[in-house]
């Protein structure tokens, strides 16, 4: 139609109206001329409504593709059925005949319980899963004049245990006992104890097994 | 629930032994519509359906043995599964498809004499009673007359088996 203007709209609108009639049973696609469509998506597709097009052309391609597989069902029907009996008196080898069975399988899905709400479920606890992990942030300290129960520490953790690495670095070599003798608070050993474990754990102090011995 | 639910309910169930999903008449009865627009309805619920579970790799399917709709996992999930259970039996594979060439030549039955006679085989009955195990056809001990069952419907494309062939002879031809 040279000269009017057609919208992407106006052959979306013709493809659903389309696919409503086939499904109808109004149409058949052996019948459908898909020549015009195509024609006038040649027709009035520019630079500017590509992308728009590239779905409309896709479903049309789709369309034709059904008109094909449609058309190739109907000639095979059409052939006659004694051609297939005489295909099997030639005495076709096993083998031969099972590669006709290519592609021609499928696995049936069947569950007795499965509905909307189940998949709905599935879908909430996969998405819980795939939730974003945990980020841990140090605490910011801010001035304020109330009283809290809860007391933020002077120091970070790592600036505490650093000190304690530098108070006891002089010490070492020396066993557990002797870490821990000059310290009569039982909180302060606990305390120690874990910096001593994390410093154990990150290297900066070893420990020999056999002669139960703390060294750098 | 709703429709949907109820449908996808309906397809993914198995009955008995040889059947699986649900024929358009038992939907309309549970969704309980009748009328000239039953049928739009239906369309569409299956339509509607077949978009939600596409991106589980679930295709909606028409059994013409049964007139069951069903759902198949696609194909390339079918290739990973394996869904093929004659992988390493081309015997059985041709003997199936012999029984099936002939039901589809004689109004969907055949016998074991027939069969005998096409297969060119003897010993053909333990092939035929594997078969009948595995559920794809049923023999008459009385009547030695051979059936196909709803279940090979389910598992096997049956039009895609005939293409096939249909290309084949033409092959050779």
């Amino acid at each position: 139609m040279p000269g009017s203007i057609i919208l992407p709209q106006e052959v979306r609108d013709q493809l659903v109206q389309i696919k409503n009639d086939i499904l109808k049973g109004k149409i058949s696609l052996l019948e459908l001329e898909l020549n015009p469509i195509f024609q006038k998506i040649i027709n009035s597709v520019s630079t500017t409504s590509i992308f728009q097009y590239s779905h409309l052309y896709k479903e049309t391609n789709d369309l034709l593709y059904q008109k094909f597989e449609e058309l190739k069902t109907l000639l095979i029907r059409m052939d006659n059925e004694q051609k297939y009996l005489d295909f099997l008196k030639k005495t076709p080898s096993d083998s031969e005949i099972a590669v006709l069975f290519k592609g021609c399988w499928s696995r049936p899905f069947h569950i007795g319980c499965l509905s909307l709400g189940f998949l709905q479920e599935c879908q909430n606890k996969l998405s819980i899963r795939n939730r974003e992990p945990i980020k841990i942030k140090e605490l910011s300290r801010i001035e304020s004049k109330d009283q809290f129960l809860l007391e933020i520490p002077m120091q970070k953790f790592t600036e505490k245990m650093n000190d304690y690495f530098t108070s006891i670095s002089e010490k070492l070599p020396c066993n557990l006992d002797e870490l821990f003798d000059d310290e009569a608070d039982q909180l302060a050993v606990y305390e120690n104890f874990i910096y001593l474990l994390h410093l154990l754990q990150l290297g900066q102090i070893k420990y020999q097994k056999e002669t139960k011995t703390f060294y750098i | 629930m709703n429709e949907l639910s109820i449908v996808m309910h309906l397809l993914s169930r198995r009955v008995n032994k040889y059947q699986i999903g649900t024929n358009e008449e038992e939907i309309w009865k549970v969704l309980g519509a009748s009328g000239k627009y039953q049928t739009i309805l239906f369309n569409q619920i299956l339509v509607q359906l077949s978009h939600y579970i596409e991106i589980l790799g679930l295709i909606i399917r028409y059994n013409p043995i049964d007139n069951h709709w069903y759902i198949v996992h696609e194909s390339g999930i079918t290739d990973i599964i394996k869904a093929n259970p004659f992988e390493d039996k081309p015997r059985l594979a041709a003997s199936l498809f012999t029984v099936i060439i002939s039901c589809f030549s004689n109004f969907g039955r055949t016998t074991i004499s027939e069969i005998t006679k096409l297969r060119k085989k003897k010993s053909l009955l333990t092939d035929l009673q594997e078969l009948e195990q595995i559920g794809y056809i049923l023999v008459d001990k009385n009547t030695a007359e051979i059936t196909l069952t709803p279940l090979l419907g389910y598992e096997l494309d049956i039009n895609q088996l005939l293409t096939n062939v249909a290309l084949k002879i033409r092959e050779e031809e």
